[in-house]
């Protein structure tokens, strides 16, 4: 089998070793695999698309430039979605962010930087209409996510969006269990406040 | 969803409302060369047989293998230099013999080229003057400017190289 099908079927920790004996597909390889994930998670994060594109960026680089220091008995999607989330929050610590919109960020005064900040969803088939609704219903359930706390953002994005174990986005962040357990009750009963006029 | 085993919701997790909002999230993507920008920002190490063969060349050359291979080669050389030298001084001779008649045909042959190459440079010469109905002084001229030419543009060539050489070995300081 070529390598490039083998790739495609592989698990992470072969992808990583074929990196590291020098094969540049291995590392395009986990590009493409995590940078969807990765840059919806910074993006729902920071709010701005040029930042999370850059931040995602940083966070390939640094991942992708460190592979020697990887340990295959840990899983890689943790470990890179570790780098992101730490890049995410230190982003926002340096500079608070504005509230997320699909039509770009609300600072945005000219019509590049509309498009550079506004959202860009994955290839769909959807009429104009269902895509209209759908936008403004991702728009308002974006906002709703985008108005927690950057911790408990985190936590419920990695938990019902990634599908991590409570254990692993503990491992992630860096916080106890309970503490992750407690980030994702309190971010469901908040979204649920948010949200109830949505079901009405 | 991404390549990593997903970890269902357990019962006391489900929520109807919450999963039936965060199920619209759209997945995002990245500008369209993204992967090429990270690319080009990456380190890739060379591939495994390339390390192996340096590594193995290193190898060769560190401690006292790198004695043993300078030793080698010093030695080869001393050889080869006694071997001459000892075939110079006992076949002189016969060295000499052989040299003479080497040279001598290289330089007949040489000679022999550099008159037939004269002498048809000359006669085609003539044969333009006649043609186009010059004087000499049209030749003379003719040859001032072609060697002027010549000269400038090897000037030029040399100035060129002289600052490109320049600019590298500043750019290899930096």
């Amino acid at each position: 089998m070529a390598l490039s099908e083998q790739l495609v079927t592989a698990t992470d920790q072969e992808v990583v070793q074929w990196a590291r004996e020098g094969q540049e597909r291995a590392y395009r390889e986990l590009v493409r695999r995590y940078q969807r994930p990765i840059f919806s998670l910074i993006y729902r994060m920071v709010r701005d698309r040029e930042r999370a594109e850059d931040l995602t960026q940083e966070t390939f680089v640094k991942v992708l430039n460190a592979l020697d220091s990887y340990r295959p008995e840990y899983k890689f999607s943790s470990w890179i979605f570790k780098i992101a989330n730490n890049a995410a929050i230190d982003q926002l610590r340096r500079k608070e962010l504005d509230t997320l919109s699909l039509d770009g960020a609300p600072d945005a005064t000219t019509s590049d930087r509309r498009e550079g900040t506004s959202i860009q969803l994955a290839d769909g088939a959807e009429s104009a209409l269902q895509e209209l609704e759908a936008r403004e219903l991702g728009s308002q359930i974006e906002r709703a996510i985008a108005q927690l706390r950057p911790q408990y953002r985190s936590c419920i994005l990695l938990r019902h969006v990634e599908g991590y174990a409570y254990e692993e986005i503990a491992e992630m962040l860096e916080l106890p269990l309970g503490t992750v357990k407690t980030y994702i009750h309190r971010a469901r009963v908040e979204l649920r406040t948010m949200l109830e006029p949505l079901q009405e | 969803m991404n390549q990593h085993s997903v970890t269902p919701l357990t019962p006391a997790e489900e929520d109807p409302v919450i999963d039936k909002w965060l199920a619209l999230l759209p997945e995002f993507v990245p500008g369209p060369h993204f992967e090429d920008a990270v690319m080009a920002r990456v380190r890739v190490p060379a591939p495994s047989w390339v390390l192996a063969v340096q590594g193995a060349t290193r190898a060769l050359f560190v401690g006292k293998r790198a004695w043993m291979w300078a030793g080698g080669l010093a030695a080869s050389s001393a050889v080869s230099i006694a071997a001459m030298v000892t075939l110079f001084v006992t076949h002189w001779v016969q060295v000499e013999t052989a040299w003479s008649l080497l040279a001598g045909g290289i330089m007949i042959e040489a000679w022999r080229a550099a008159v037939a190459l004269t002498v048809r440079a000359v006669s085609a010469g003539f044969a333009m003057n006649a043609f186009w109905g010059l004087n000499y002084q049209a030749f003379v001229l003719a040859g001032l400017a072609g060697g002027l030419v010549t000269g400038f543009s090897l000037w030029g060539l040399y100035r060129m190289l002289r600052i490109d050489t320049e600019r590298i070995s500043l750019n290899a300081s930096r």
